[in-house]
């Protein structure tokens, strides 16, 4: 365990990201370079002490984050699967699945806005719409990579289709589907942010453009850190739960890709 | 389909078919497969008869065949003409008694499963869990993998890893291994190994053994009978009973003079053929 942490603690990279932030002080702090709106790193440290009802505003848009990323990871693993394994199934769909992933969810959000209204509900419906492509696009790619041996294993032992689809299929898409959880839940992440922006007037990026519209970029930087923070807690998240679903074969099916 | 009679069994499959019947009998086989260039013969009127516990062992150059016999053999490929008999009833779909074991093993094992539920697969749907555990263990013990059950099958060496695909198609008890170029990818001194390994578990379980080979050694040194196939579409061009006594021995085996002989003879047969372009 101690050696995974200290594998996982990138000392060097976070040296980068220290010297890039102390820089930034130096050069805005001496006034060096100067714009009206961009704090130094000590002000933005400062402007956290004043954010109000961050509570709910963290709890707003992670309650949409994970309720769109299961639905899209429930969804996706369904679908994908069925037209990844039946031909007929994909036969029909892929067509209309490359037309509609190709339109950008924002440019649905105006369409959205009108049809459910300025609600937490169209969030959660345009984060699901973003993240079920990732999702879908990862388990139909991941259930058509098992090594076709495999099938020729299935059948000189008689695997039933149940037993193949259960013991063959998934654990091999297993790595794949776990690519695409964690793209889909980074995914509904951003489209939830900008959901809040755009159309429905509450949580983080709601709280962003509030403090835009009063003037405060200090309070501004330190949603964005938030914002930040929150994405690379809902990827650990995502792994540990999924290590402790599947102990030991989830790493071993990893390392063997 | 479901001819599952060797699992229940007691002890390892003894020689199978008392009745003095064939474990295999094919008459005038032929395949015929889709391929780039319109449906090809791969196989054309193939016909012999393997008896129960024999060692039979096919060799030719590539692309004659071998192959598309052996998966007639364990019922993955349906026949295109001709009769293909198992234990005196025709071949439809893999049968449990015959089970394949494949040359690529990286590809035939399950990467997130430990070598033990590699081995336990097949039993899943037949054996609760702690006769499977034994039966796994009995498996792996005839491969000598006793002491690898809990790893994961990429942390060992290819002659370990094939090894652990005989065991899982060992821990079904069948009466019949087909084998495609089993050794094929090792080097010289694993094969050499597995060889002898493979030898002494076909003395202990009485299983009939039909394996493909592109070596020539291989198919003397194993078998009590060796066949050669050639052309394409493939035909059975030559067959020795090698006549060699059990057990045998890697050094003193290979240079009898039966050893020598049969080898000229057979050596002579791939020779001599028009074979395919390699």
């Amino acid at each position: 365990m101690i050696g995974r942490a200290a594998r996982a603690f990138n000392l060097s990279g976070w040296l980068v990201i220290l010297v890039v932030i102390g820089l930034w002080q130096l050069v805005v702090g001496t006034r060096l370079v100067h714009f009206t709106y961009l704090p130094s790193p000590a002000q933005v440290v400062t402007a956290f002490g004043n954010l109000h009802d961050l509570g709910s505003a963290i709890g707003h848009t992670l309650e949409v984050t994970l309720l769109a990323s299961v639905i899209s990871v429930v969804g996706g693993v369904i679908l994908g699967g069925a037209i990844g394994l039946v031909a007929v199934v994909g036969k029909y769909s892929l067509a209309s699945i490359d037309v509609l992933r190709s339109i950008p969810v924002t440019a649905l959000m105006p369409i959205a806005l009108l049809i459910w209204g300025t609600s937490t509900k169209t969030e959660v419906i345009v984060a699901t719409y973003s993240a079920l492509w990732l999702m879908l696009l990862n388990t139909v790619g991941g259930v058509q990579a098992m090594n076709p041996r495999l099938h020729d294993v299935a059948a000189t032992f008689q695997l039933t289709r149940l037993d193949v689809f259960r013991k063959l299929i998934l654990p091999s898409a297993m790595p794949s589907i776990l690519i695409g959880a964690r793209l889909a839940i980074i995914g509904a992440l951003i489209v939830a942010i900008i959901g809040e922006i755009l159309v429905n007037p509450e949580g983080l990026g709601w709280q962003l453009i509030a403090a835009q519209q009063a003037l405060q970029p200090a309070e501004m930087w330190a949603y964005v850190i938030i914002i930040g923070i929150l994405g690379m807690a809902c990827n650990s998240l995502l792994v540990r739960a999924v290590r402790g679903a599947m102990p030991g074969g989830l790493d071993a099916a990893w390392e063997a890709q | 389909m479901s001819d599952t009679t060797a699992l229940g069994s007691t002890g390892p499959a003894s020689a199978a078919g008392g009745s003095g019947e064939p474990a295999y009998l094919l008459e005038d086989v032929s395949v015929r497969l889709p391929s780039s260039a319109g449906i090809r013969d791969v196989l054309m009127n193939v016909s012999f008869a393997i008896q129960p516990g024999e060692i039979v062992g096919i060799v030719g150059p590539s692309g004659v065949g071998k192959t598309t016999l052996l998966r007639v053999l364990g019922g993955l490929l349906p026949v295109s003409a001709g009769r293909a008999d198992f234990e005196g009833r025709p071949i439809h779909g893999p049968s449990g008694a015959a089970v394949t074991v494949f040359q690529d093993y990286a590809n035939a094992l399950l990467p997130w499963r430990t070598v033990a539920r590699n081995v336990g697969l097949p039993l899943e749907r037949t054996l609760g869990k702690a006769a499977r555990a034994e039966r796994v263990m009995e498996a792996l013990e005839l491969v000598g993998l006793r002491d690898r059950a809990s790893d994961y099958p990429w942390r060992l060496s290819g002659g370990m890893q094939q090894r652990v695909q005989i065991a899982r198609a060992l821990a079904v008890r069948p009466r019949v291994l087909l084998m495609d170029e089993p050794f094929g990818a090792l080097d010289a001194l694993t094969k050499a190994a597995l060889q002898d390994q493979l030898l002494r578990v076909q003395e202990r379980t009485r299983a009939t053994v039909v394996f493909i080979t592109h070596d020539l050694d291989e198919a003397i040194y194993l078998s009590d009978r060796a066949m050669v196939m050639a052309g394409s579409p493939g035909v059975i061009s030559c067959e020795v009973s090698t006549g060699l006594q059990r057990p045998r021995d890697q050094i003193a085996t290979r240079e009898l003079p039966q050893y020598i002989k049969v080898r000229h003879e057979l050596g002579e047969a791939l020779r001599t053929q028009p074979g395919p372009a390699l």
